[in-house]
Parts: C-alpha cells; structure tokens; sequence
C-alpha cells in the first residue's frame, strides 16, 4: 500500500510540476489552449490517482481546480492572473499535502477546512453569481441533517419524498437499509459528456439506490445527442460520506438531502397504523402489539401474498404498509405512537400495488424474506411458474385472453385462486423466492459483506468517468514499460562496483610487468597485455553506460525555477522573464543535484540585484521587463551554465572599494587589479554588495557559498559584467564526477597524481633552462614564459639533490600556465576519485584520493590550492 | 460491434459506448417504425441511454441483463421512474 502511495506521490509530483510550469507559460505567454489541456490532464491524472487513496480533501480540491479548467478550456471562463494565482496556490497546497503524505504526518480534519475554501474560490470563478458554492450547498446538507436526527422530517423532504409518487416514504422505508436514507437531485449539465461523465451509469451505481427517476426531454431530430439532456434523481439508502463519496466528480451537479430511517419511520407512522386498522388481520395486529418481529414479518408477508385484492384506493399503501411489516426489524417505533390507537377492527381486503409488485417479481433475488408459503416446488413447477412470470411480463401480455389460462395453471400448481395479475404476479414470485430463497440469502450475503469491504476501494473504478479514467493507467502502465523508475542507491552501487573493477582492471598491467621481471617471460606479459585491452575496452564501455544511465537533462532543475523568478519578481515588485536554453544537456544526476543550490542563489542574486525596477529600466531606456537567459550548452565533457541578466550590472571600481574596505584586498591590489578581477572579487569569502540586506539574497555569504559549491561538484565559476547592460555568471561543470582521469607522476618516491584536463603538457628541460627572476624560477617554453613551482618544496618534502635535469609538468588553471616540478612522470589512469574524509578533509591542497590496481593509495593534487601555496 | 442495424432492427450488445449514440438516433429518426433488439444489451453510456428514453423506440427483445431492468421498466411502461429492490 504504501509503495502505492509513494508511487503516487512520486508521479503525482511530476504532474504538479508539469501544471506549475504551464501555468506559468501562461502567464508568460497567454493561455493558450494546449497549455490549459495540458494542466487539465495533469490535475485530472492527480485527482483520479487520488481517489485510490483516502484523501478525500486533496481529491476535491484537485477536482475543483480540473473543473475551472474545464471551463477556461471550453471559454466558458476567461483566463485571468487572479485564476491562474489561485490555481498555483490549490496546486502548492496539494504539494505541502504530499508532503505531509510522505512522512505520514497528514491531518484529513485539518486538510478539509482548507480545501473546502479553495475548492470554494476555485468554482467561485466557474460560476460568480454563487459564489462559495460548495459551503453553501454543505451547510444546507448539515443543517438538514440535523433536522433529521431531530426524528421528524421537514415539509420541505416530505414534499421531495412525495415527488416520487404516491407511498414512496412507505416504499423508501420498507427497503432501506442502514441508518441514513438520501435523496438526490442531479442534473448533469449539457457538456458533461465532453468530460467522460456518464451520469445515468453513476446514479444506476450509487450505493444503496432504491428508486430511480430519470427525466429526458423530447429530442428534436437535429438535436446534438452529444448534449447532455438528461436530469436524475434517486433515492436510495447510504451514509452522507457514501453518497458524497460516489458523487464527489460531480461536485456542483447535484444537490443532496440526508435524512434519518427514524425521521422516516415516524413520518410514515400515520400511514401504516392507518393501513393497518384497514387490513384488521387479528394476527397481524396482535403481533405488532405484542413486538412480535417474527410474528409480524410471517403474517405480513402471509397477507402480502395470499388476500385477495381489488384496486380499492387504499391498494397502494396498503400493500407498502405490509412489504413494510414484513421486513421491519423492529416495530416498537409504531407501537409507541399508537398505544392509544389500540383496537383495531373493519375487515378489509389488502390491495396489492402492481408496480412494486411487478418490480418485486422481476427481481428473483429479493431477500426480504417474505414468510409465505411452506409449500415445497418441483422442479418442473419451477419452470412452468417462471415461464407464466414471462408470460405474464411480457409484452404481448393480452390480459382478457391469458389471464384465466395463466390464473389455472398456477392456481394448480400453488393451490391458490387470483383475480388479477398482479396478485398473480406477486405469488408466483413469492413462491418462487420461497425456493432460492435459502441459497440467495446466502450468496447475497457474502456478496454483500465483500462489496462493502471494497466499496470504497472499487468506488473509482466502477463509478465516474469511465473512459478517462481507464485510459490513464493504461497509459501508466505503458510508460513503465518504456521507462524504468531504480532507486539511485543501486545505480551508485553499481558505480562502485565499476569503479572497483576499474582499479582491478588497472592491476593487470602491473601483473605484466612483474611477469616480465620474475622470468615470466615476455610472451605472457604481452598476453596479459593483450588481455588488458579487451579488459579495459569493456570496462570503458560499462562505465559509460552506467554514466550514462545516471545521466539526467538539466531541465530537472531548471523548471523548478520559472516559479521562483515568479514569485520573487512578484514580490519585489518586478517584471522579469526567465528565458531558458539547452534543457536537453545531459549531466550526471549528483551533479545535476548539487547545483540547484548555487543556482537558485545566482537567480536570486540576478533578480534582486540585478534587474531595477521597472521604473529604472524605462528611465534607462531599457524595457520595462527584465529578461534573464538560463543556458546550459555541453562543451566536450564538461557543461557551461550561463545565467545571463540585463540588469544595471557590476561596478568593477565599486567592488573593489568595498572589498579593500573589508579587508578583502590590500590596497596594492586596489590599484593593480584590472576590471575583470575585481568582478571575481565578489566570490570572496565575506562580501556582500548590497547595501541593505534583504531577505532574497545578500547576506554576504551569498557567492562565497557558491563558488565553494560549484568547486566541490568539480566546476569553476566566473562572471563578467558592464554597467548598465548586465552581468553574466558562467559555470564550468563536468559532466560526470565519477571518473576521472589521472595523469601520475612521482614526487620524493611517492605517487601523485593530477586531473589530466589540468595538463597542458610534460618537458624535461636541463636545469640551466630554469631561469630566476625576482626569486620566482620561471622557464620560457616557446617564447612563453612559465611560472615553476617546485612540488617538493610544496608538498613539504626534503629538497632534492643537483640535477641535470628537471620534469616540468606543465598545468593550465585560470590564472595562466604554471609548470610543477616533480621527480618522474607515470602513465595516465582512470580513477574513481574518492573526496578526502575525516580529518583529511581539511587539506586543501589535495582534491582526493584514488585507489591503485596495485593497492596503493594515490593522492590527487588541487593544483589551484597548491600553487596559491607555491607562489 | 455493439450495434448492428438490420433491416427494420438494430441489435445492441454488450457495453454500447458513447459513439454509438449518433448513429443510433439518426437511424432511429429515418424511420419511426424502426425497433431495437436489447436482447444482449448489458449496459450503454448515458447518451446511449438518453436516445432510447428520449425515442422509446418499440423493444423487439427485452434485455436480459438484470442490471437494466430499470431500462425495461422505463421504456415498457413509458414511465420515467423505477424501484429498485
């Protein structure tokens, strides 16, 4: 269940963000019809899926939301902002409702309130002229329902009841089960069809239906049959919560009223005494005197089936009087009220009506338990009766002509004589029931006891909206085919299963130096060799299929962030527009992860500070709304992340002001950096531009934090800026962080190694080449001078004797090219690069560590961090 | 096929979906002697529904579904309401 659950969170979030997005595309763009058919479907995915669950507040409210779209989709409603804000609030509410779901920590009692409101403003704009709809139509419902606990019904139900024909409270009564009873006016509207509805199969289902009345019109033959002409209205016998249930996509259709079986029974106590004098069948009235329940079903059911009957007036209620009395459990309601009405007397005949009577013989299920007669029947009797029922029930019926031949023959066969049909009717199916009676009360109750256990859980399958309903998890189903949902945990498990074979892999070449060496012979060294090739092709190709499996398109975090740039422009009172390129660039999925952080805070950045107001920008000339470009390109393996703004821009001169006055720069550096440096300033540690903090951005922790994250996850970042035109924020991203490649090299013994995209190139120079100037060694490579930093010196080993000559690895980093001196050069490896943990993690001058085929450890330089050392 | 017109007939069975009901009322208007065999009809959209009561076609075979036999009684005695047991 609760796999279900997270199933339908998982996708019930992705239609949440699919429907935010459009909306706001809406916004943006102005609501164009596929957009609306596209939240439509997205809410009605949500609101289906939903009733799976017993959330019912979330259901409504997803539903209320459907239906206004519904109307914007079909014109009846224009679409406006306020809509579309209020639509984004219903669908933020059903997000913090999931997530209340998720940990399980979700208040139904406090979630009805709240959706009962929006729902409300939602159909609000559906139909203005009634506005809070739904509290309206609940409160009347509850206050009804008071009334009818009060154990009397309002004049206003009694005339609803009598609506429904002469004795249908009496009808109602001797067939409704269960504390509650309903009455329900619903009126689908024209289009409903157009929405999968289907109202009539949704009544003929609602739970506990007793009586069905369904009103269509004269149908002009140009008429559209497409229109929805019908209107319905059904009582039945079911608990308000059933019928809300069944009926809550139809919310706005129809109008309900609840009342009590006791509000019923004492509405119905004048009738029945009445009838009952009438009837004056001794046993019958002693039994009801004497509470008797047995003895007043037997005798009732007795009088239904065998009096004679004419079409006196009273027929009707008389003979619901006795269907009443023969399924009553418990008449003490009647007793009460009429101790005083105690004599009864008259001798008159019971009547039977033909309509329940001929609705009774149809259904050969009847459990009402009828005691009749104890006459046992032949099969063949059996068959000979239910054909007469046929007979008699069919069309061709000619009452004149069959009746006496019908009349013999059952006559014969039950011993009984009849006047009319109905009587007729009504004892052959008596008799018959009298039969099946035993094994269908036994069927039907099991299939009762199943179909309340799952009548919640069935509800939306049999119920509303057939087509559509259906489609979708057929539609669910196939996308699971196609698309593979793996908890991430076994994708970075087989990572490191993978990275392990990558190091085990790297061993085999040592294996063929050591065979080589211990007399294996070169013959098995180059087959190890050889081996080694075909090992190592198809770990690459492993490797990149289980990179690429992890890779996600960045679309994932860029449309959380339409949103963002919305409301925080809202709120500062700005116009912006977020134009976004390159979704489609793939990135690994930890990646893809931790840059949401850094970017959400460049975008702020941008909107706070750097788009003016819209009064600033006509004063500048610029629009009035700002535009904020998002563009992600892949660039070899790695990925560039531009956020691009055209805003007021960076002072470079006013950024180093503040930062010499913070002590980020010493004033050597105020007069000697260039423009473009003074802009990477602003990712210094301790600075912050904005003169007021505000709570979006500016606590000055801002691009310090991000630069530290952007470098964490492998990247680098720059900006650049021109007052007055905008800034633009450029990341450099890997594209995968698992595996990297290595160039190793060996310094006093050991094994280091550095990111191979670091390397420009490897020169053993003479050590006269090394040239001094101003005590920094520098070496001119091709009339390019290269600042040297001895790793010795820097990784704080001993100093190395003379030599003739010196390894130069040379090494580009933003600043330029610098060139490391080591001991040796070794080959390049793959690696999985592991970070430093512990009380490691605070060497800065190494990125991390690597495992070796061999077993040794390999630590890996930060060049950065290391030459920042260096020089 | 849910609906097969015949000559003067048209047999509905099984589940008759909501496309069916165009048709069914244009055919059922050519020709108001036209009937309808419910025989093996077990249950139609409500548009289906709505063409049969709206018409009240003449019912060659009644249907044998019992889920429909307010359908039955509707039509047979041109009534528009029905008691459920």
């Amino acid at each position: 269940m609760s796999e279900l659950l997270d199933v339908f969170i998982g996708e019930s979030r992705e239609n949440l963000e699919s429907a935010s997005q459009e909306l706001l595309a809406i916004q943006s763009s102005g609501p164009a019809s596929e957009r609306v058919d596209k939240i439509f479907r997205d809410l009605h995915t949500i609101k289906g899926s939903s009733d799976l669950f017993d959330i019912k507040p979330l259901t409504r409210l997803a539903h209320a939301a459907e239906d206004l779209l519904d109307s914007v989709r079909s014109n009846e409603v224009t679409y406006s902002d306020d809509i579309g804000d209020l639509l984004l609030e219903a669908l933020d509410q059903i997000s913090i409702w999931f997530d209340e779901l998720e940990v399980g920590s979700q208040d139904l009692e406090k979630w009805k309130p709240i959706s009962t409101q929006l729902s409300a403003q939602l159909r609000h704009f559906i139909d203005p002229t009634t506005p809070s709809n739904i509290e309206q139509s609940n409160n009347a419902v509850n206050n009804e329902g008071v009334v009818a606990d009060a154990q009397a019904l309002s004049e206003e139900q009694i005339a609803l009841l009598a609506s429904f024909g002469e004795n249908a409270e009496l009808q109602l009564l001797c067939k409704a089960t269960g504390s509650h009873c309903y009455f329900i006016n619903y009126t689908p509207d024209e289009g409903c069809f157009f929405r999968g509805e289907d109202p009539i199969n949704v009544a003929a289902a609602l739970p506990g239906l007793k009586a069905l009345e369904i009103e269509i019109p004269e149908l002009a033959e140009d008429a559209d049959i497409y229109n929805c002409f019908t209107s319905i209205k059904a009582l039945g016998a079911a608990s308000e919560d059933a019928v809300k249930q069944h009926m809550a996509y139809y919310e706005g259709q129809y109008s309900y009223v609840i009342f009590s079986i006791k509000a019923l029974q004492a509405a119905c106590v004048n009738k029945i005494q009445k009838c009952v004098k009438h009837i004056d069948d001794n046993t019958l009235t002693q039994a009801i005197n004497e509470k008797d329940i047995e003895q007043v079903h037997a005798s009732a059911g007795l009088l239904l089936a065998s009096l004679n009957f004419d079409d006196s007036e009273n027929a009707s209620a008389n003979k619901a009087v006795l269907s009443v009395l023969s399924s009553i459990d418990d008449v003490s309601f009647l007793d009460n009220e009429s101790r005083d009405d105690e004599s009864l007397s008259a001798d008159i005949n019971t009547n039977v009506s033909s309509e329940v009577g001929l609705s009774k013989a149809n259904e050969t299920g009847d459990s009402k338990g009828e005691a009749s007669k104890p006459k046992t029947l032949a099969l063949h009797e059996r068959a000979m009766l239910k054909q007469q029922l046929t007979l008699l029930n069919s069309d061709n019926y000619k009452s004149e002509l069959m009746f006496p031949s019908i009349a013999g023959l059952v006559g014969n066969i039950l011993g009984a004589s009849f006047e009319n049909e109905d009587a007729l009717a009504v004892a052959i199916s008596n008799a018959l029931d009298e039969e099946t009676i035993q094994e269908q009360a036994n069927d039907e109750q099991a299939q009762q006891t199943s179909n309340d256990a799952t009548a919640e859980a069935t509800q939306p399958a049999n119920a509303p909206e057939p087509t559509d309903d259906i489609a979708a998890p057929v539609k669910a189903e196939r996308q699971a085919v196609k698309m593979l949902k793996v908890d991430q945990s076994k994708i970075d498990y087989l990572m490191d299963i993978v990275g392990e074979l990558t190091v085990a892999k790297n061993s085999l070449p040592y294996l063929a130096k050591q065979a080589e060496e211990e007399g294996g012979g070169k013959k098995l060294s180059k087959q190890i060799k050889a081996h080694f090739s075909i090992v190592n092709r198809l770990t690459e190709s492993l490797q990149s299929a289980v990179l690429q499996i992890r890779m996600v398109p960045v679309s994932h975090v860029f449309q959380r962030y339409p949103r963002l740039v919305r409301d925080l422009a809202r709120k500062l009172d700005k116009k912006i527009e977020l134009c976004m390129q390159g979704e489609d660039t793939e990135f690994d999925k930890n990646l893809i992860e931790s840059l949401s952080e850094p970017l959400i805070h460049l975008l702020r950045n941008s909107i706070d500070h750097g788009i003016e107001t819209p009064a600033e920008r006509l004063a500048a000339g610029k629009p009035e709304v700002g535009r904020i470009d998002l563009i992600a390109t892949p660039l070899d393996d790695s990925v560039i992340i531009e956020i691009r703004d055209d805003g007021k821009g960076i002072d470079p001169h006013k950024i180093k002001l503040l930062a010499f006055q913070k002590g980020v720069i010493s004033e050597t550096q105020l007069e000697t950096l260039d423009d473009n440096e003074a802009l990477q300033l602003i990712f210094a540690a301790g600075f912050s531009t904005s003169e007021q903090v505000s709570d979006l951005s500016g606590r000055g922790v801002g691009m310090d934090a991000v630069k530290t994250m952007v470098s964490q996850a492998g990247g680098t970042i720059e900006m650049q800026s021109e007052v007055g035109v905008g800034s633009t924020f450029k990341l450099l991203l890997p594209q995968t962080m698992s595996v990297n490649r290595v160039m190793m090299f060996e310094v006093n013994d050991q094994m280091f190694g550095v990111g191979m995209d670091a390397v420009v190139e490897t020169v053993k120079v003479p050590a006269a080449d090394i040239q001094r100037i101003r005590n920094e060694h520098v070496l001119v490579i091709r009339e390019k001078l290269i600042p040297l930093c001895d790793l010795r010196v820097a990784l704080g080993f001993e100093q190395a004797g003379e030599r003739q000559e010196h390894s130069i690895l040379v090494v580009s980093t933003p600043q330029g090219e610098f060139g490391l001196i080591i001991d040796k050069f070794h080959e390049g490896i793959d690696v999985i690069q592991k970070p430093l943990e512990g009380v490691l993690a605070g060497y800065a001058h190494f990125s991390g560590t690597a495992l070796l085929g061999d077993g040794r450890v390999l630590l890996i330089i930060n060049v950065q961090e290391v030459l920042a050392k260096c020089l | 096929m849910p609906v097969a017109y015949k000559k003067k007939v048209a047999v509905m069975t099984g589940h008759c979906e909501i496309e069916e009901a165009e048709t069914l009322f244009a055919w059922l208007n050519e020709e108001t002697s036209r009937q309808v065999n419910l025989k093996a009809l077990t249950s139609a959209h409500t548009a289906v529904y709505q063409v049969l009561l709206a018409k009240k076609p003449k019912v060659s075979v009644w249907p044998e579904a019992d889920a429909l036999f307010w359908l039955t009684e509707m039509m047979q005695r041109h009534q528009s309401r029905v008691w459920f047991e």
